[in-house]
């Protein structure tokens, strides 16, 4: 295996590329944009996979606090694998988390102007990023790491190149480019629409080609990538030897379907097959996988397509997901956050891990029947748990006048406890529950609640074969209690009449028990 | 057969009750109280607007705006029971709060009850029960029986569990379970607190009354109140908290120390201590 290193100068920039796109950098107070002064790339290319960190460096003229905007277009099928900026000459990576954690804590540290970085995918194949506030006399430098493909072209197989729009337009800006190529070695720079550009390989000449990449993932399976280029575009493709394959297309390639790029992966070492099987012609192509380079890359890659291939039920999923393979997805965010404020991060970053396990155990509460709460029935203090959707604020007033603001959950119930003294007497309560609009108009509800401390009555006999009890209340439940000790409970027949054959044995009393837990003893005395 | 079982079991006359402070609402300032544990100067206080710590008339931090059941301490640990069935554990003195420490220790981390026995932590669950002993040691116990019942209390009585659930009294010997319910002489299968007190344990009902368990029978205690919330056992006297208020055994009879319900009973430095929604009151 070779391994080729070279680094070319370049003064003009390719206007197609299939990279990093660079659309706008940007001051957010003044909306001006910050001037680029240099791009360097580092390339390393494993099969048809390009990996690509590029350092782009703006300068700041700014002397106040600016919050920076950067966005920037990867075209499918490449993966954002990093971003990272530098605080001063701290260069301070990028951690993928939880969006909503990383706004949570973004927003608590910009809030004293201090200085995180944060981008997040604002679509598959875009993504935004801001900084705040921009540290005075320093450059405003951003690291993107990238994971793509080799491009197509008539030419041969081109390396991608960085394209940031203001170069395009015709700003002269050095643009440094290292190449470290394990196999096949770099040919030539060629020019391709005017523009200077790296070939890897010469043009493919044969019917169908094919180039992939293996990589063995921590999860146990090994991950492949592969290009296919082929004069007949519109013939079947099939992957044997690779499960879940993903196929795309370059966004910036051939679009008759000439080049396919393909992602699966399989359980260890093993024979790849790309087979081509049509009315016309049938073509085999076959290969190895070794299994034997450990590595994140072409997962990251299968991954990025099974996210944006798939149909996830739940958001939950789509951020598992994401943080397994660590990838961004439309659920995460990569927050950089320098040493100094790295104290307050952790601090922020409990603090929102609380408030999560806080909301989860409050929808668990919700979850729970309240009945069968012990220390909640009869007395006590029960919940309130109601549906006001269009509320911002919701008051409850209690039976004797005293309020209570309730709480939100995420599902949109208010809910909160409340106490029913044990000297309350018995009756029917109502809950005045207040909910204000966000135009601060007011509406009502009303929530009423039983306090009862009456034991139920009723007249116990016998008919047909049955022992019948005639409760003067719908019962909770009636247990006949046999001369054995056995206990079973009643039929309701009716409302308010419960029946047990009188085969069961010999009754000695039953047990009336009423929704609020009161309880009478009646003897069978026939 | 009533009386006679309360002469055997209830202990002499006993030495007067003082009442050594009522708290007032600008020192406590929460909302029905459902439990409190001291560790040196810091309180931690359970209510049902939430989990509060800090010293009385002083500073009160907010652990969490949730309801709470109950507040247990042992062995230098406070436990927080919420609403919702989850527990929180406190180490006070460094100030750390192991949050919701059941989720993912336990096959079912909902929780109904929380009870300190000799130097083990008892959990009772939905089905089940676990017993917490030391840092690592945690059993999980599913029977059979107590499929689909909630663990309102537990308890120990020489080698049995006492299982209270709200379908009446288990008692598991680690290989069998015998249930006492109506047929056994429970006026309520409804078992909400227990206590050990000397040869036999307390057992009290929702609206049943108390209950004297001792080598498998249980022996009707007449008191105050059939409807009991907590127990305790305090200079070797039982404490019985009931929705109408709450007494302590004195000799052959009962000596009131509140009125109204009573939202926990616990000891605290030596003292008794007797909440109600309304009051926070301490007892030497």
């Amino acid at each position: 295996m070779k391994q080729v290193t070279v680094a070319i100068l370049l003064t003009t920039l390719p206007v197609l590329a299939n990279s990093q796109v660079i659309d706008r950098v940007y001051n957010r107070d003044t909306h001006a944009n910050f001037k680029i002064k240099k791009v360097e790339t580092n390339s390393i290319i494993k099969g048809p996979m390009v990996k690509q960190e590029s350092v782009f460096t703006f300068d700041n003229p700014s002397k106040e606090l600016t919050e920076a905007s950067f966005w920037f277009s990867l075209p499918a099928p490449g993966v954002l694998s990093g971003f990272a900026y530098w605080y001063k000459n701290e260069f301070v990576p990028g951690v993928l988390m939880d969006k909503q954690k990383a706004w949570f804590i973004y927003t608590a540290i910009t809030s004293r102007n201090e200085d995180p970085g944060i981008m997040v995918q604002t679509s598959p194949s875009s993504y935004h990023a801001q900084i705040f506030p921009l540290a005075v006399g320093y450059d405003l430098r951003v690291q993107l790491t990238t994971l793509g493909f080799l491009q197509s072209d008539e030419k041969g197989l081109l390396l991608p190149e960085p394209v940031v729009t203001q170069i395009s337009q015709g700003n002269n800006v050095p643009q440094v480019s290292n190449v470290k190529q394990i196999q096949p070695e770099v040919r030539k720079v060629v020019e391709v629409n005017g523009v200077k550009r790296t070939v890897i390989a010469d043009p493919l000449t044969d019917e169908t080609t094919m180039q992939y990449y293996a990589q063995k993932h921590k999860d146990g399976h090994t991950y492949v990538v592969g290009m296919i280029h082929t004069l007949h575009p519109e013939d079947p493709f099939q992957i044997k030897g690779l499960t879940n394959v993903f196929w795309a297309r370059p966004e910036n390639g051939p679009q008759d379907g000439s080049v396919k790029l393909f992602m699966g992966r399989r359980d260890g070492a093993g024979k790849i097959q790309v087979v081509t099987d049509s009315e016309t012609r049938t073509e085999i192509l076959k290969g190895i996988i070794h299994a034997n380079e450990r590595g994140t890359d072409t997962a990251k890659l299968w991954a990025h397509q099974k996210l944006n291939q798939t149909q996830w039920r739940r958001s939950k999923d789509v951020l598992n997901f994401s943080m397994k393979y660590q990838i961004p997805s439309a659920q995460t965010a990569l927050l950089a956050v320098p040493t100094e404020q790295l104290k307050l991060f952790k601090e922020k970053s409990a603090e929102y891990e609380r408030n999560q396990k806080a909301e989860a155990r409050r929808q668990r509460e919700w979850q729970k029947n309240r009945q069968m709460n012990w220390k909640n029935s009869s007395g006590g203090d029960p919940e309130i748990r109601v549906q006001m959707p269009e509320a911002i604020k919701v008051v409850a007033t209690l039976p004797g006048g005293r309020e209570f603001e309730l709480k939100r959950d995420r599902q949109g119930f208010w809910g909160g406890n409340f106490d029913i003294p044990a000297e309350a007497p018995e009756g029917e309560y109502t809950v005045k529950l207040t909910g204000t609009r966000r135009d601060g108009t007011v509406f009502e509800k009303m929530l009423q609640y039983q306090v009862d401390r009456t034991a139920p009555t009723g007249d116990l006999s016998s008919a047909n074969g049955f022992y019948v009890l005639k409760a003067t209340e719908t019962l909770a439940r009636a247990v006949a209690i046999f001369g054995s000790g056995q206990e079973v409970n009643m039929i309701p027949t009716e409302e308010g009449k419960y029946e047990i054959p009188m085969s069961k044995g010999r009754l000695v009393k039953v047990m009336l028990i009423d929704n609020a837990h009161n309880i009478r003893e009646i003897k069978w005395s026939q | 057969m009533v009386s006679i079982a309360i002469a055997i079991m209830m202990g002499a006359d006993s030495a007067p009750i003082k009442l050594v402070k009522e708290f007032s609402k600008q020192e406590l300032p929460f909302e029905r109280i459902n439990g409190i544990s001291v560790t040196e100067d810091k309180w931690v206080v359970g209510s049902m607007r939430g989990l509060y710590v800090g010293t009385p008339g002083g500073e009160w931090e907010k652990i969490s705006d949730q309801s709470i059941r109950q507040v247990v301490s042992s062995r230098g640990e406070t436990w927080a029971l919420y609403g919702n069935g989850s527990v929180d554990k406190m180490d006070v003195k460094s100030n750390r709060l192991y949050y919701d420490v059941l989720q993912g220790a336990v096959k079912r981390p909902w929780v109904g009850s929380i009870w300190a026995i000799d130097n083990k932590i008892l959990f009772g669950g939905s089905g089940g029960w676990y017993e917490k002993l030391g840092e690592k040691s945690l059993t999980e116990s599913y029977p059979d029986q107590l499929t689909g019942k909630h663990v309102t209390s537990l308890s120990k009585a020489k080698a049995d569990t006492l299982i209270g659930t709200q379908d009446g009294l288990f008692v598991s010997n680690g290989k069998q379970i015998k249930r006492f319910g109506f047929g056994d002489g429970l006026s309520d299968v409804w078992i909400t607190s227990m206590i050990p007190k000397n040869n036999f344990v307390a057992v009290g009902s929702y609206n049943g009354g108390l209950y004297f368990y001792q080598d498998r029978y249980l022996i009707p205690v007449e008191t105050p109140s059939k409807k009991i919330r907590n127990l305790l056992v305090w200079k070797s006297q039982l404490v019985v908290g009931t929705l109408e208020g709450t007494w302590i055994e004195n000799g052959k009879k009962w000596t009131s120390l509140a009125k109204g319900e009573n939202t926990f009973l616990s000891t605290i430095n030596g003292s008794l201590v007797v909440g109600t929604p309304a009051s926070i009151t301490f007892f030497r």
